[in-house]
């Protein structure tokens, strides 16, 4: 059953059809936001919100072709709203916190090019250094390169999601995924050995 | 062409959404150009290690009923996981409250919610017929249902903080009439119409509930 049809059902009364089209989002837009905000819990939480959001404003969608573009909107704006309010909130707590430690801790290669290669218990690490290296870069390439890279997005699509020119998601994507290369030389996790296997 | 004209080409051959003549176009440009063909081959690399996050799963279950089919206890069962909890862990404690404590009056209007908690009518002298009675008590039980259910349908997005706010200002009011309580309870126990006693052992109960409960709230608090 096509989205269309349930949101058909939905506005007919079904309450069960939206809760089809909750399963079937669920995941895709609980990895977007996860990836957007690096923190299981947050994003547990924004996710929830999208979908209380969603089903208030639903009714109002007119075009319901458009709804997964709708939905990632929603997703991508609470994302954002959250983001601003942490952020708000890192920047008072930084100002509590020695500079130095700080600087010291960037500069650190976390994995040791050096070291004997344990894969596997590599793998289950650099997951955790792509959630770090991700939130390190600029909001904006950080969310065109997740829709990109984790939801094989169309340009098109990600323009219709984000509302701007094709030209700026491009050369996000060519910055953000710069700055992430250079993240990941520091951290020793550009070597091909290095590599997840899926 | 200088070589930053090829950036947006590099990012349309990576994800493979170049068109024929611009392929050719950024191919011809890398044979004399190892500096963008070396930058092609590297986000290549960037783009395959991104990948080595597996999607997570949100195990959320949410699960959206019907409106007009809900009683109370189908709300505190729809809301009753923990994820949907923030915005109605109040109203839900608030309703253990009630069902723990008789001698509780809650009025609510205009997102704000007092409540009475006395054994007596306030600011009247300490006469045995000025005591609550079971009816009224009865009543009471009544109005704080209706308010209850008020809360939670008002304050659906309310947010967490704004929940923990009223609920300590509720435990500050709970805590000083709590006090005025225990003078009335020790000077005339014998005189309170309906299980005084039993009903003072409830509301301790309640109040460390709501103590965890406001703990709880500020452990969790973003
Ligand atoms: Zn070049």
């Amino acid at each position: 059953m096509t989205d269309e049809i349930l949101i058909d059902k939905f506005l007919k009364g079904h309450t069960e059809a939206f809760n089809t089209l909750v399963w079937r989002w669920e995941k895709p837009l609980y990895n977007f936001i996860l990836r957007y905000l690096g923190d299981s819990e947050q994003a547990k939480d924004v996710l929830q919100n999208t979908f209380i959001r969603a089903y208030k404003s639903l009714p109002r969608l007119k075009d319901h072709s458009r709804f997964s573009t709708w939905l990632y909107q929603i997703a991508h704006n609470q994302c954002h709203d959250c983001w601003k309010a942490r952020r708000h909130d890192n920047l008072n707590m930084a100002d509590l916190e020695n500079d130095e430690d700080e600087n010291q801790s960037e500069r650190k290669t976390i994995v040791d090019p050096d070291s004997g290669p344990d894969k596997s218990a590599l793998n289950s690490e650099i997951a955790e250094y792509l959630r770090r290296a991700l939130l390190m870069i600029p909001e904006e390439q950080r969310v065109v390169i997740i829709m990109k890279e984790y939801h094989g997005l169309k340009f098109i699509e990600i323009e219709a999601i984000l509302q701007i020119p094709l030209n700026t998601i491009k050369s996000r994507l060519y910055y953000g995924l710069s700055a992430m290369q250079k993240i990941f030389r520091q951290w020793g996790l550009d070597r091909e050995d290095l590599r997840y296997e899926m | 062409m200088k070589c930053e004209d090829y950036q947006n080409l590099i990012i349309e051959e990576l994800y493979d959404e170049i068109s024929p003549d611009d392929r050719l176009k950024l191919m011809t440009h890398m044979r004399t150009c190892p500096e963008c063909a070396t930058k092609l081959k590297t986000l290549r690399t960037t783009s395959q290690t991104l990948h080595s996050w597996p999607d997570a799963d949100p195990s959320l279950n949410l699960t959206f009923v019907p409106e007009n089919r809900l009683t109370i206890r189908d709300r505190l069962k729809r809301f009753g996981f923990r994820q949907f909890a923030y915005g109605f862990a109040g109203a839900c404690a608030a309703i253990l409250l009630i069902l723990a404590i008789g001698n509780t009056r809650i009025t609510y209007s205009d997102g704000r919610f007092e409540f009475q908690a006395s054994l007596r009518p306030t600011g009247t002298a300490l006469q045995p017929e000025n005591y609550l009675t079971k009816a009224d008590l009865e009543q009471f039980k009544l109005e704080n249902y209706a308010a209850i259910s008020q809360i939670i349908i008002e304050n659906n997005e309310s947010e967490r903080v704004r929940q923990a706010l009223m609920m300590s200002d509720l435990y500050k009011d709970f805590e000083s009439k709590r006090q005025s309580d225990l003078q009335v309870v020790s000077q005339a126990l014998r005189q309170v119409n309906y299980g005084s006693e039993q009903r003072f052992n409830q509301t301790d109960r309640a109040l460390n509930a709501l103590i965890q409960y406001v703990n709880y709230q500020s452990a969790i608090k973003p």
